[in-house]
């Protein structure tokens, strides 16, 4: 008996969380799709669709009364959803004073509410969508228009009654801070990025909370950003060079102040009215975009085109100041090219490839790109973080010294590895001049032996055939090993390398004794 | 929580939609409004705050000392309950 109360009790807690989880989406503005939470959860689904339904009607109830809390709302776009805020300047400092002052409720005048189709039964028909409410005020700042929206939260240009200065105000999705540590990290990161100043960032104002969202408000850049520019087409090397110099000095100040930024993109990089560059979100993709929230969410936030190898493995610990030295090479990559290193309609393809994949040559993409720009771009895009700079200073002194026209320090790299990289790039045509050059030396191989086989033969013809045969199978495992080799990771690769190129090897050293020992000592 | 859904009632002179329209939702807000004040304190105070307060789950959390999921829960069965007083004539 008691054990029934407890499963139907752990039946509940499960169905509440679901439940929960609903509602705090849907004050967000993105409620989760309805259907498919139906599929996974189907032994709730008869729960589900009653609540869905009573839910529906109690808001078209109750929307009237709600909508008098945003007295302007029709003059808003109708897709700008989150909670609805409170009494304005009221309350800077007190995100809870909606608590104690209810009088606002009554104290706008309603508007006319878009359904009447309310009747409160569960057997009725579903009530239409409902309105949207909107906010105006947020804490203590004015909501005037929606900049931008992704993944991580909405971007909003307000106005900070108390200052009456523009801001651009970004809120956290509710839910995308999964716990009350990731909270605090998020807290302690951006406090940080917050004491950043620097004219090539752009600066943090206030970290806060307000009505259950995080948010935070920075400068208000007038501009468009790197990704609308690349959007037209690719940038002059030289410019994408000066732009991704200054980027850099940004980029080395934050790393001095120990503060990584770990989600470079064209888009993070904002172009003021006099085209110098600012660099946004400094510090601030670590919680927001950790593991958790991918399986929570079931959608990867943001793309891994610009991540470098260490992140997208998800190895946090070697996430440091090269990481970003990756994406800043991956971003000048996308400047001059107009398309970052690697790109496919599939993020889990792209991540594939940044682990595996080598970019394609710049100058193969526009021959007008100077050598040395893509020496530079490809020291930074290394797989391994120490073939890169080592610092985001050196890639901005290296952009300097290719502006001025002095030699730069960044070595091209060398046409074995060169070889080595497009077996990368490759890996099919590769295997295929693997397996042909492993056919040749295996010929190759026969033919030295028959010299060696004439002489043998008065010795022992058995013996002579038993090493033809040994001769051409080793070819064959040497052909077959370079195909592996061709296909392995990093690490791997070395090691099966070396194998293979000692048994390669090891074939024509054996004939080359057994003929000196044929020749000295005679048959 | 009792001068809500007063002034609940008193916001409904204050509606401008035709005549019919506005005598059938006063009804169904006055019956929902009665429905409401039944239930048990803590379903009560839910249901307004989330649907006429348009507070946010945390925030709900945070002022009855509850988990979003204890909330959630308190809302379903509010919402279930005023189903029943509002389907069953009395």
């Amino acid at each position: 008996m008691s054990q029934e109360t407890n499963g139907s009790d752990a039946r509940d807690e499960r169905l509440n969380l679901i439940l929960a989880e609903y509602l705090q989406f849907e004050q967000t503005g993105e409620p989760p799709d309805r259907e498919q939470l139906l599929r996974q959860h189907p032994d709730f689904a008869d729960e589900l669709r009653a609540f869905f339904a009573d839910h529906d009607k109690m808001q078209a109830l109750a929307e009237p009364v709600r909508a008098s809390h945003t007295p302007d709302a029709s003059s808003q776009s109708t897709e700008a959803t989150l909670i609805t805020s409170d009494d304005s300047d009221a309350a800077v400092d007190e995100p809870n004073l909606r608590f104690q002052t209810q009088d606002h409720v009554t104290g706008s005048p309603a508007i006319p509410p878009p359904d009447t189709n309310v009747a409160f039964d569960h057997l009725g028909e579903q009530s239409t969508p409902r309105q949207s409410t909107i906010i105006r005020y947020f804490g203590g700042y004015e909501v005037l228009e929606e900049i931008a929206r992704g993944g991580m939260g909405v971007v909003y240009k307000a106005r900070q009654t108390s200052l009456n200065r523009i801001v651009a105000l970004k809120m956290i999705l509710a839910g995308k801070l999964a716990s009350t540590d990731d909270v605090n990290r998020f807290q302690v990161e951006a406090e940080a990025a917050a004491n950043l100043d620097h004219p090539g960032i752009v600066p943090i104002f206030e970290i806060g909370e307000h009505g259950g969202l995080h948010y935070f408000s920075m400068g208000f850049v007038q501009g468009q950003s790197l990704a609308d520019r690349v959007n037209d087409g690719p940038l002059p090397p030289r410019e994408a060079a000066e732009i991704m110099r200054n980027v850099a000095k940004a980029v080395s100040y934050a790393h001095g102040k120990g503060v990584i930024h770990r989600d470079l993109k064209p888009a993070n990089v904002l172009l003021d009215a006099k085209g110098e560059p600012k660099v946004s979100d400094f510090g601030l993709a670590k919680q927001v975009e950790s593991d958790s929230n991918l399986t929570r969410t079931g959608t990867l936030i943001g793309t891994p085109n610009y991540m470098p190898p260490e992140q997208a493995r998800c190895e946090t610990g070697d996430v440091g100041p090269r990481s970003d030295v990756y994406s800043l090479g991956a971003v000048l990559y996308c400047l001059l090219v107009g398309h970052p290193p690697f790109q496919s309609a599939n993020p889990m393809d792209v991540l594939s490839q940044v682990l595996d994949r080598e970019p394609i040559s710049l100058r193969q993409l526009n021959p007008a790109i100077d050598r040395d720009l893509e020496t530079i771009a490809f020291k930074c895009l290394t797989k391994d973080p120490t073939g890169r700079y080592p610092s985001a200073e050196e890639f901005a002194d290296d952009l300097q010294r290719f502006l001025h026209g002095e030699p730069i320090n960044a070595r091209p790299i060398s046409t074995l590895e060169r070889l080595f990289k497009a077996t990368k790039r490759q890996p099919k045509l590769a295997v295929s001049a693997g397996l042909l050059g492993m056919l040749i030396s295996t010929l190759m191989q026969v033919i030295a032996a028959v010299p060696a086989l004439w002489n043998l033969l008065g010795a022992s013809l058995s013996s002579a055939m038993m090493f033809l045969v040994i001769e051409s199978v080793v070819g064959c495992f040497g052909g077959i090993y370079s195909a592996i080799i061709l296909n392995q990771k990093d690490r791997l690769r070395w090691t099966v390398w070396i194998t293979s190129m000692i048994i390669m090897l090891g074939g024509p050293l054996f004939i080359f004794f057994r003929i000196t020992i044929v020749l000295i000592a005679g048959p | 929580m009792s001068e809500s859904s007063a002034r609940l009632e008193g916001w409904l002179a204050g509606d401008q939609t035709s005549p019919s329209q506005r005598v059938e939702r006063n009804e169904q807000l006055l019956l929902a409004a009665d429905a409401i004040q039944s239930l048990p304190e803590a379903q009560r105070d839910a249901i307004i705050m989330h649907y006429w307060q348009s507070l946010s789950m945390a925030e709900i959390a945070e002022s009855t000392g509850k988990t979003p999921a204890a909330v959630a829960g308190l809302l379903h069965r509010g919402l279930r309950k005023l189903r029943n007083l509002l389907t069953e004539p009395e």
